[in-house]
């Protein structure tokens, strides 16, 4: 009777003992955590919680100095969420271009990001514009231009621009659910115009911000 | 000759120019939205991608592992063939068909060579949708998932103020610009502080200046902001911006001088100038006639 009561009462001690070790290092702050004791994030993790991922670049450094830290291997872990587009149509029609008028026509992106930095959404890729690019912030008519403008709550301006790589057409710094945005791709000639077949390929990218 | 004017054959060929095509649509989505992962040099690892096709056609997507930069102005760019570390991470397939609201996961296998340089590698896992290609305006979606491949060793935190300057916008406001470089090999978060001093030293204004997100290694920024004038008496002033940065929590600062000279301290000065060249002549006037007398 004796010996299996000290039996359960060392195995509940030895039980008890470890988790309290393992959270006294855990607790530690300084940078010394050497990741392959544990693993957090990942697919291994079901947080959601974003400030986990605020505090990754602090726990995956160790030993810091005045300029320099050491990055430890076999850490992982990640920002859970969703990161969504939708493109409502992938080809946009101009039409035949008149000199007289602004041929266009729209395209919406309806974008969600689970990500506490919210999404940054640009022109990855452009091909080379068909006709000549607006510069001075208005497709007119009569004129050789090529452009499109953006709208929505988060777009990045109000004008028109040209088509070219690097261009953010719109972010945000907060998560966001169907945000909702609306590209017009506008063109208009002059009558020296250079006709036949016009065409671009254009790559968007959306992705979370660092 | 063929029964039609000029302008005519000009206006059915730009209607060649932009043809109708049958719409089409995408709806992708993918998760997780960045994740980080530390390795030694000769190590493998995986991480996994989750893609949904959240329309109800089956689809086809291409899976690709690009390099990622920052522009000067913050944003990323994902390109091929500007990180060394796009060789070292390969999507189990290069192409995926999805059917109508179909999940999969899928996975990126990562080998570090042997002897690679310490530090952060920054990718994008980027799904894209396969077009067939548009005789018009063609628009495809990438949709790309930030990893942040930290192979192990000294990690070096490093920035540099490149630029620093001050112009007068307007009588009200100054233009700041600032240009500055990550020279480390990991990306760190920054935070800006603007101090004017007098010429004593004495601050007449601080304030915090939004520098963007994290700056990655090897990558210049320029930032310009607009700040409302502040101070009154016409002296030399200080501009002094301070940056604190990363996880080794390091400052760097600099400092340009200026002399504040509003519009009144001119017109002060010339009618100073006015009534200096006035009281010269009326000495002078005075000992003239002073000796003769």
């Amino acid at each position: 009777m004796m010996k299996n009561l000290f039996m359960i009462l060392s195995l509940l001690i030895g039980s008890l003992s470890f988790p309290l070790i393992g959270i006294a290092e855990m607790s530690s702050t300084n940078y010394s955590i050497y990741a392959d004791s544990f693993t957090i994030g990942g697919f291994f993790s079901t947080s959601t919680n974003y400030s986990f991922w605020d505090s990754i670049g602090e726990w995956s450094a160790g030993n810091i100095t005045s300029t320099t830290y050491e990055i430890l291997g076999g850490f992982q872990a990640m920002e859970k969420g969703k990161l969504s587009l939708i493109i409502s149509k992938n080809n946009l029609n101009l039409g035949s271009l008149s000199v007289n008028n602004v041929n266009s026509d729209s395209t919406n992106f309806t974008i969600s990001s689970d990500s506490n930095t919210g999404y940054i959404f640009s022109i990855n890729s452009a091909g080379p514009s068909p006709i000549t690019a607006v510069t001075d912030g208005e497709v007119t008519a009569g004129s050789e231009e090529y452009g499109f403008a953006i709208s929505g709550v988060n777009a990045a301006f109000v004008n028109d621009r040209s088509i070219v790589a690097g261009r953010v057409l719109a972010s945000s710094t907060v998560p966001v659910v169907n945000d909702l945005l609306t590209m017009t791709v506008k063109a208009s000639r002059t009558s020296t115009t250079t006709y036949g077949n016009k065409s671009q390929n254009i790559v968007l990218n959306l992705s979370g911000n660092f | 000759m063929f029964g039609f004017n000029k302008n005519l054959f000009l206006i059915i060929f730009f209607i060649i120019g932009f043809f109708l095509l049958p719409l089409s649509a995408q709806a992708i989505s993918i998760s997780p939205i960045r994740q980080v992962i530390t390795v030694s040099a000769g190590e493998n690892k995986t991480v996994f991608l989750e893609l949904k096709n959240n329309e109800n056609i089956q689809k086809k997507y291409k899976l690709l592992v690009l390099g990622v930069e920052q522009n000067n102005e913050g944003v990323p760019i994902f390109r091929e063939k500007i990180n060394l570390a796009e060789a070292w991470v390969k999507p189990e397939f290069s192409n995926i068909k999805l059917d109508q609201n179909e999940e999969k996961k899928v996975s990126f296998n990562i080998n570090v060579p042997q002897n690679v340089v310490s530090g952060n590698y920054y990718l994008g896992l980027v799904v894209q949708e396969v077009n067939a290609g548009s005789n018009s305006i063609g628009l495809s979606g990438q949709v790309v998932s930030l990893l942040s491949l930290q192979v192990s060793g000294e990690a070096r935190e490093d920035l540099q103020i490149l630029n620093w300057q001050k112009n007068n916008l307007d009588k009200d406001h100054w233009n700041f610009i600032l240009q500055i470089k990550n020279k480390g090999n990991v990306d760190f978060p920054l935070t800006g502080l603007l101090k004017i001093k007098n010429w004593r030293g004495e601050i007449k204004e601080e304030k915090s200046i939004y520098l963007g997100n994290n700056l990655l290694p090897q990558t210049e920024r320029s930032l310009e902001f607009i700040s409302p004038v502040i101070i009154s008496w016409p002296t030399l002033y200080q501009a002094e911006i301070l940056i604190n940065y990363g996880l080794t929590k390091q400052t760097v600062s600099q400092t340009v001088n200026f002399l504040y000279l509003p519009w009144w301290f001119w017109l002060v000065l010339v009618v100073f100038l006015i009534l200096l060249f006035l009281a010269i002549i009326v000495v002078v006037k005075n000992r003239y006639y002073g000796r003769k007398k």
